[in-house]
């Protein structure tokens, strides 16, 4: 990189002295002063643009590859873990929520709740586990109907 | 007691953990992790231990660029010895002067674009590897619309951008370099006026580049951010009237998703700048050492009477801030871009 910098910079430099040396000779008065003023100009600018000419199009390939694919793959994933993290906080409250009443009536239930699928993941079953009262477990069933919405044909106990 | 059980409910519903969205920002390039603070909570503090590391480091190349600068006065004091004495040729003198001046800072000045090239592709490297964990961050938010356009924006200006610095722009600084010490070296300004467009090119190609993102960024961030926003509040206005119990749940859960993602975008937001300051914060400092100090060389050199050699000495100078300019563009470009993805949605 260096060397052709060099080499660049060095012909710009002996095409401008030598341009001057012409110049300085011929003087810039008379026709041929005038011409060799306009050939200097037009060696000095050739040299100077010289690089250019060498560079293709073709080299500056711009690399945006889709653009759009690639910001929906990127919205896609981060939906996606959106939605995971609100399935499990949902899933966790609602059997929170679940064990917390049962603890009132002095069960100790286990509750497993499972979830709608899709983006409004509403509890739609429920698994309960353990020893309780057949008062409590009505209670409890009605309050899980009528708060959660899960019905009555939805929920599991198992002893 | 009922009152009491209720409570019991909402501090417990309270208490629970918000699953925060899981982002990691990707690590600072392995050059910069060495001047990355332990603790990048802060920005401002973390920016400024940045700083004081890259300081730290800068000595040496202090040092040498003095040397430099010490031995272009020595020329340029000697050229005006010699223009001085009898039957010595201005010309002559002027001439070699000029080739003198220019031999001793054109490897110096390569080096330093070389640095500043390497530090675009670098910044422009680690921004695609920021924005998407950006975008997925805001997404995860949702901010949908804001993090398109966002993304969208940015990631065409950053490859649009790295290519014409790569491509056009270093060129044009090394045609910069060849007119000044051409023109120098006739002693005629000839080239005067096509050094000086080149320089205004550079310049204003930097300039519009900037002009347009940020005028699309400050425009996007309003506009899309208002939509995302009255999106998410009908949305958790729906929730919310669900069966009594479980929308409540559903829209406590939905909240803690949006502070959760918010709160992770807005670490990793701050991390990733803090790593594009270090990966800038080291060639900024050089190349603005060894601006300053030609500048101040340029100064002192006009003194001597050897305006040929003074100029040259100037527009290496200028040379420098051009490309200073170019680092700082992208830098500046990602660091806004950045701050737009922590502002959507809040």
């Amino acid at each position: 990189m260096m060397a052709a910098v060099g080499k660049y910079i060095l012909s710009v430099i002996t095409a401008a002295i030598l341009c001057g040396v012409v110049q300085t000779i011929a003087g810039k008065k008379g026709t041929t002063g005038s011409i060799l003023t306009l050939m200097a100009g037009i060696v000095m600018i050739l040299t100077v643009l010289s690089p250019w000419a060498k560079i293709r199009l073709a080299d500056f390939s711009l690399e945006l590859g889709d653009i759009s694919a690639q910001s929906d793959n990127m919205i896609a994933s981060g939906e996606k873990a959106a939605l995971d993290a609100y399935r499990a906080i949902i899933k966790e409250r609602t059997e929170a929520y679940i064990l917390n009443k049962a603890d009132s009536f002095g069960a100790e239930l286990q509750v497993s709740v499972s979830l709608k699928e899709g983006a409004q993941p509403i509890p739609e079953a429920v698994t309960i586990s353990g020893n309780i009262s057949p008062y409590a477990k009505r209670v409890l069933s009605d309050m899980i109907q009528k708060d959660l919405g899960i019905g009555l044909e939805e929920q599991i106990w198992t002893e | 007691m009922k009152k009491c059980a209720v409570g019991l409910i909402i501090v417990l519903l309270l208490a629970l953990p918000a699953r925060a969205v899981d982002f990691t920002a990707p690590p600072a390039p392995e050059g910069a992790q060495e001047l990355m603070p332990a603790e990048t909570e802060s920005f401002g503090s973390g920016v400024w231990k940045i700083f004081k590391a890259a300081v730290a480091r800068l000595k040496p190349d202090l040092s040498e660029a003095a040397g430099v600068c010490l031995s272009l006065c020595a020329v340029v004091l000697l050229a005006s010895t010699m223009e001085g004495m009898p039957g010595n040729s201005k010309q002559v003198t002027r001439l070699v002067c000029t080739l003198t001046v220019g031999v001793i800072l054109l490897e110096k000045t390569n080096s330093l674009i070389n640095l500043g090239s390497a530090t675009v592709s670098e910044l422009s490297e680690y921004g695609k590897l920021l924005l998407p964990v950006m975008t997925a961050a805001l997404a995860a938010q949702g901010g949908i619309t804001t993090s398109t356009a966002l993304y969208g924006a940015t990631a065409a200006l950053n490859a649009i951008l790295g290519l014409l610095i790569a491509g056009f722009l270093i060129p044009l600084i090394y045609m910069f370099l060849a007119l000044a010490v051409a023109n120098s070296a006739m002693g005629e300004q000839l080239l005067q006026k096509l050094k000086n467009f080149i320089k205004w090119l550079i310049t204003w190609g930097l300039k519009i580049v900037l002009y347009i993102f940020t005028g699309f960024m400050g425009i996007t961030g309003v506009v899309s951010g208002a939509a995302d926003a009255a999106a998410v509040k009908a949305a958790k206005l729906t929730i919310s009237g669900v069966v009594p119990v479980i929308g409540s749940i559903l829209s406590d859960a939905s909240e803690a998703v949006i502070v959760g993602a918010g709160v992770v975008k807005n670490a990793v937001g701050v991390y990733g700048m803090l790593a594009l300051a270090a990966v800038f914060i080291t060639p900024f400092l050089k190349i603005g050492a060894h601006y300053l100090l030609l500048k101040l060389t340029a100064a002192a050199c006009g003194v001597f009477g050897v305006k040929g050699a003074s100029d040259l000495i100037e527009d290496f100078s200028s040379a420098m801030g051009l490309l200073l300019g170019m680092t700082g563009t992208i830098c500046f470009l990602l660091m806004i871009s950045t701050v737009c993805f922590m502002k959507g949605m809040g």
